[in-house]
């Protein structure tokens, strides 16, 4: 099963040349394998979205180009009033897609919709939710 | 006579013999209390300076030696030079780089060292600069290299560049786990790091 919108993800698409800012207590370089490890309490700031996660690893082309980054344990992508959260999360540079798998959920407005994956990109904004979706729908007060 | 003969061949052999035991016993003496040496742990270039008498400076040193890791340290300078305080040397221009066998290379250089003999460590000030493999570069305002283990240590400010990447960091670690882990670099105390993909 899939569910795919354009609405897009808060104001990703327009954040995805900005700059990436990590912050996090600890970073640890692998210059052999070319990659760096960020834990405890890691924050990457592009723009106005946020992805938090208590770990990040970034990996790096042979040009010391950033190409991936995986994060685990209590991820959670902010973007606007746009939230989704989840086990793991993985943004291709390359792709120019993020993927949120295990626990997936996604909250926009009073829209809580739960399913096996999330799949963003950011160069169009389309949000896919694939497997098995769950929708929760608040009705109106009006 | 006959038997006088037979006496004196017999005290002679007797003598040999115990000369054969008193030099092996010797020998067995002299190793056993020999001072055992590490040549791991050895630190030719504190061992061989005599700080008390570089009042005139000693020009253009060159040493290296082996860390517990298994790491190759060179350290060259321009200059070494007593200082007020015992076991203390200042080198000026100083270099050092570590080599391993896995290929990567350490490079760490500044206008003004201090080396203590007694601690084995080198603090590196004035114009710090440090790199690793040629693909980060490091700045500290003082960083702490010891020179009987792979391990470099800095304290905040410390500002790395790495490719398209800034990085900055309250303290920086440079250590080997074991003798077959890779080099592992190590920022901590408020990490920043900037990437910027344009």
């Amino acid at each position: 099963m899939a569910f795919s919108q354009n609405a897009g993800f808060g104001s990703l698409v327009s954040d995805r040349t900005e700059p990436f800012e990590f912050h996090s207590d600890r970073l640890i370089f692998n210059q052999e394998e070319n990659l760096a490890e960020l834990f405890d309490g890691v924050k990457i700031i592009q723009g106005k979205t946020v992805l938090s996660a208590e770990y990040v690893k970034t990996i790096y082309s042979k040009a010391n180009k950033l190409e991936k980054v995986f994060a685990e344990r209590n991820v959670e992508l902010k973007s606007d009033h746009d939230i989704a959260r989840a086990d793991t999360a993985i943004y291709s540079l390359t792709d120019n897609s993020i993927s949120l798998t295990g626990n997936a959920q996604l909250l926009q407005g009073s829209n809580n919709i739960m399913a096996d994956q999330i799949l963003i990109n950011t160069e169009t904004g389309l949000t896919q939710l694939l497997g098995s979706v769950k929708t929760i729908i608040a009705p109106s007060t009006n | 006579m006959p038997a006088l003969k037979v006496s004196y061949s017999n005290t002679v052999f007797y003598l040999k013999l115990i000369l054969v035991f008193l030099g092996f016993f010797a020998l067995v003496m002299i190793f056993l209390s020999a001072k055992k040496l590490d040549p791991s742990t050895e630190i030719p270039f504190a061992k061989e300076i005599n700080f008390a008498t570089l009042d005139d400076g000693l020009t253009k040193p060159l040493y290296s030696s082996m860390t517990n890791s298994g790491d190759e340290l060179r350290i060259s300078a321009d200059q070494v030079i007593s200082t007020e305080e015992k076991d203390t040397a200042l080198i000026k221009a100083a270099i050092l780089r570590i080599f391993s066998d896995n290929g990567s290379d350490v490079f760490l250089s500044s206008d003004t060292a201090l080396l203590n003999k007694g601690k084995k460590f080198l603090i590196f000030s004035k114009n710090v600069i440090l790199k690793t493999d040629d693909k980060m570069k490091i700045t500290a305002p003082e960083i702490l290299t010891a020179i009987d283990q792979t391990l470099i240590k800095a304290e905040g400010p410390v500002k790395g560049l790495f490719g398209k990447s800034k990085i900055e960091a309250g303290q920086l670690d440079i250590f080997r786990e074991n003798t077959s882990s890779n080099l592992v670099i190590s920022f901590t105390k408020g990490v920043k790091m900037v990437y910027n993909p344009s």
